[in-house]
């Protein structure tokens, strides 16, 4: 079973995708800022990382950094989700060092293939 | 004769000879001499040209540096005259003003005028030039004796100074005129890019926010959709719960993005009415107590005493309270809650203020500084842990501006913060379109002049004016509140001889008189109106509390309405008189026949008549049968679309001029404003408060096709 962490700081989201994600057959542990999303990299060395950008104590976009710039840490694929959806958001994202980007509202069937691809999954 | 005699003769006679011979041997020398002297004196003259040639010249040479090189216009004048005074041979003893005056006549031709020697006192002359700008440049100079044959020459090159001093300055004026105009077109460019960034950050932040609950809302909804069937119920009410609330986060975010995009265009207009503030307060305080109770704070409420009236903008103050109290609530656990509603006098007059007070999280000074930008919160995290949209309090102080006041702020973090609402006592009823230009009632009662000038200032093109003349403030106000909804322009005065002052000045199409007032009853103004040529043919309503009918048309008056004033007489009244048509017929294109039966209730209960089509086609037949006085166009219809309707109507030469008000909900592209740009008239949003707008705009533009 691949583990995902998600990190998120609003609390209708965290459900959401969380309750979705576990139906889909996948582990979920929770992150609810980005000091913890970067302690739980290391904690619960996840499968994949699903990262909210703006987040309280440290935002998803340093957290990634961090995340990538710790030998530890820095091979699991990271993917930026978002409501920051316009031009130039995407490139943000990835120069920050997110394998794939994904922008809210979140497309399920969409998001479950990029898992899949970045977890080596698919097909 | 004897021999000696003759001989003596003879000695006479030669002497005479000899004498005459000498007289015109002298005259011969006078003549030579005086021919002498004239040559001397010529030449003497001739140098002294020169000399004065030599002069000019050099002068000419020392006036073209100086006014080419000097920046400064006093400067510039002061260098001029000094050049002036080096010069000898014009025996000036001191130039002592070299001056420009501010002439307001700029007609551009040159005018000169030299005095002539003969006529030139011993002591002071003037050569006034007019420049190309059209100011004067008056070179006055004392000269310390009665100028010579030369001095007519010494003129002429004055005359000429003054006539390059003045192109000089007026270059000189042009040059700083285009600097400033450059430096003020850098500052507006600048501006406009400032504005520009704010506008995309603002847009970027709305996306977001706007996204944040959508994914709500679509995740649950799918999630709900997928699991239905093996989900326990109480979950799927959770979950609901949830998309419901996310629903209304929505809905509050898109309300407040209206309003603030209403406040930008200066399309939200105020409605002043009086207010028990105790009676008003504890409504508002009823709504707020839950949210209040739900963090277990306390909410404690003073006056200071006989509160009293105020006189504003209900919903937007309430608004605004209710914002500051919720915000309290919600920034603060278990702690108290404070109002206090006191009356102040200030600089600006009577003002009421409405204090905020919380035990709450407080705020840095920094946090504080950003407060009130569009979508800041005090922390970015804020709007996330304590919900809100950011916007509420940015648009609450915004309303209060607008009712004449602001919203001031103190906080310490952890302590508590102190909002206080600032406002007049009464609110002078500054929309939003009218931009700063308020009236200021005491003034109007004093000073005539300002009025007139601001008469002018509010006098628009295309609408009909009243002018109402009551001595009563509050019935002025109350009488241009109402007729300024309906569309009308209107003046106001005080008093009667101030009345008869503003007719006589703006000639407005209808007035309306009091008829208890002191000094000039409304009698008397209403017999010097109908006495006086100019104005005997304005229509003059009366508005009375006794019921004098019958004098007053007997006086010449068209209509008279007792007070307490029907105002739906009243207007159907002045629309009589003003010449405005009441019956219209109004053609309401609409495919939604739920949208359109609201909009057609709307219009017809205002008095029009209205026809109905549910596409641009069948609106294009309803118009070949009878051409309405105006159109309400939908956008997105079957079969022709708005677009394609109003391309097609402003083709047609006969149907140009019938006006068009969009009403959509389509959120609408840069494109498809310069579709529409031109071709209709307003452009409105479906939704909250589009009927007061849509009922306003129709008014408005009706009036302005009948005239």
């Amino acid at each position: 079973m691949k583990k995902i962490l998600l990190v998120e700081d609003n609390e209708m989201n965290r459900d959401m995708l969380s309750r979705r994600l576990i139906r889909r057959g996948f582990e979920v542990a929770i992150a609810v800022d980005g000091r913890q999303g970067v302690e739980m990299a290391t904690t619960e060395t996840p499968d994949v990382i699903l990262m909210d950008m703006s987040l309280p104590e440290i935002d998803g976009w340093e957290a990634t950094r961090m995340i990538k710039g710790n030998p530890q840490t820095g091979a699991i694929p990271v993917m930026g989700l978002t409501a920051h959806a316009m031009a130039g958001d995407r490139e943000k994202c990835l120069a920050a060092g997110c394998d794939e980007y994904g922008s809210k509202p979140v497309d399920f069937a969409e998001l479950i293939e990029k898992i899949q691809r970045l977890t080596g999954e698919s097909e | 004769m004897n021999p000696d005699d003759h001989g003596r003769l003879e000695a006479l006679v030669a002497e005479n000879e000899r004498l005459k011979q000498q007289a015109a041997n002298l005259a011969d020398a006078n003549v030579y001499a005086a021919e002498l002297l004239a040559a001397l004196e010529e030449a003497h003259d001739r140098e002294r040209e020169l000399v004065q040639r030599g002069e000019e010249l050099e002068l000419q040479t020392r006036l073209d540096l100086v006014l080419q090189e000097e920046r400064s216009e006093a400067r510039l004048l002061e260098r001029v005259a000094e050049e002036l005074m080096k010069t000898d041979s014009l025996r000036l003893d001191a130039i002592e003003t070299l001056s420009i005056d501010s002439a307001d006549s700029g007609r551009g031709d040159v005018s000169v005028q030299i005095m002539a020697p003969a006529t030139v006192d011993a002591g002071t002359f003037h050569v006034p030039v007019w420049n190309e700008g059209g100011r004067q440049i008056v070179l006055q100079m004392r000269i310390d004796e009665v100028p010579d044959r030369w001095c007519e020459r010494w003129l002429r090159l004055l005359w000429s100074v003054g006539r390059q001093a003045g192109g000089a300055l007026h270059r000189l004026n042009v040059a700083n005129e285009n600097e400033r105009m450059t430096e003020e077109l850098i500052v507006a460019r600048d501006e406009a890019l400032e504005s520009s960034r704010i506008k995309s950050a603002f847009l970027a932040n709305m996306s977001h926010e706007l996204r944040t609950p959508m994914n709500a809302i679509l995740g649950y909804s799918e999630m709900l959709i997928e699991d239905i069937d093996c989900m326990p119920a109480e979950e799927v009410v959770h979950d609901l719960q949830k998309i419901q609330s996310a629903g209304k986060h929505l809905l509050n975010l898109i309300n407040d993005v209206l309003d603030l995009s209403r406040i930008e265009a200066g399309k939200m207009t105020t409605y002043v009415e009086p207010l028990q503030i105790e009676t008003f307060v504890s409504s508002v305080v009823d709504t707020v107590q839950p949210a209040v109770n739900k963090n277990q704070n306390t909410l404690q409420v003073t006056y200071t005493e006989d509160i009293g009236v105020i006189v504003t903008d209900q919903v937007k103050v309430q608004q605004s309270l209710l914002n500051l109290l919720s915000n309290a609530a919600k920034f603060t656990k278990e702690g108290t809650i404070s109002l206090r509603v006191q009356s102040c006098t200030s600089g600006s007059g009577n003002r009421v203020q409405f204090i905020v007070a919380d035990t709450g999280i407080g705020m840095t000074e920094s946090e504080v500084a950003q407060l009130f930008q569009d979508f800041v919160q005090a922390d970015s995290s804020t709007t996330r842990k304590y919900g809100g949209t950011g916007l509420g309090l940015s648009i609450s102080r915004r309303f209060c501006q607008m009712l004449g006041g602001d919203i001031y702020v103190e906080s310490k973090p952890g302590i508590g913060s102190r909002f206080t609402i600032d406002l007049p006592r009464v609110c002078q009823s500054i929309s939003a379109t009218e931009d700063g230009i308020g009236e200021q009632t005491e003034e109007l009662l004093v000073d005539t002049s300002k009025v007139l000038e601001v008469s002018r200032l509010f006098k628009k093109d295309g609408v009909p004016s009243i002018l109402a003349i009551d001595d009563n403030q509050d019935s002025l106000d109350i009488i241009k509140r109402t007729l300024e909804k309906d569309g009308f322009d209107v003046l106001t005065a005080a008093s009667g001889r101030l009345g008869l002052e503003i007719a006589r000045e703006v000639r407005p199409d209808i007035i309306t008189l009091d008829v208890k007032m002191p000094d000039l009853n409304g009698w008397q103004v209403l017999a010097t109106l109908k006495a006086d040529d100019q104005l005997n043919s304005i229509p003059v309503i009366l508005l009375s509390v006794v019921e004098n009918r019958d004098i007053g048309m007997a006086l010449g008056a068209v209509d008279c309405l007792s007070k307490p004033i029907d105002w739906v007489r009243l207007s159907s009244v002045l629309d009589r008189h003003a010449g405005v048509q009441t019956q219209n017929k109004i053609l309401i294109v609409e495919d939604d026949p739920a949208s359109s039966e609201i909009v057609v209730r709307l219009l017809a209960r205002a008095g029009w008549d209205i026809e109905t089509a549910s596409n641009g086609q069948e609106a294009m037949e309803r118009i070949r049968d009878g051409r309405p006085a105006l159109i309400v166009l939908d956008l997105m219809m079957p079969v022709m679309d708005g677009f394609a309707f109003t391309d097609q109507l402003r083709s047609q030469k006969e149907y140009v001029d019938i006006p068009i008000v969009v009403l959509t909900s389509k959120s609408l592209t840069p494109e498809d404003h310069r579709r529409l740009n031109g071709q209709v008239e307003a452009i409105m949003n479906k939704g909250d408060g589009t009927r007061q707008l849509l009922l306003d705009s129709v008014k408005t533009l009706l009036r302005g096709s009948s005239e």
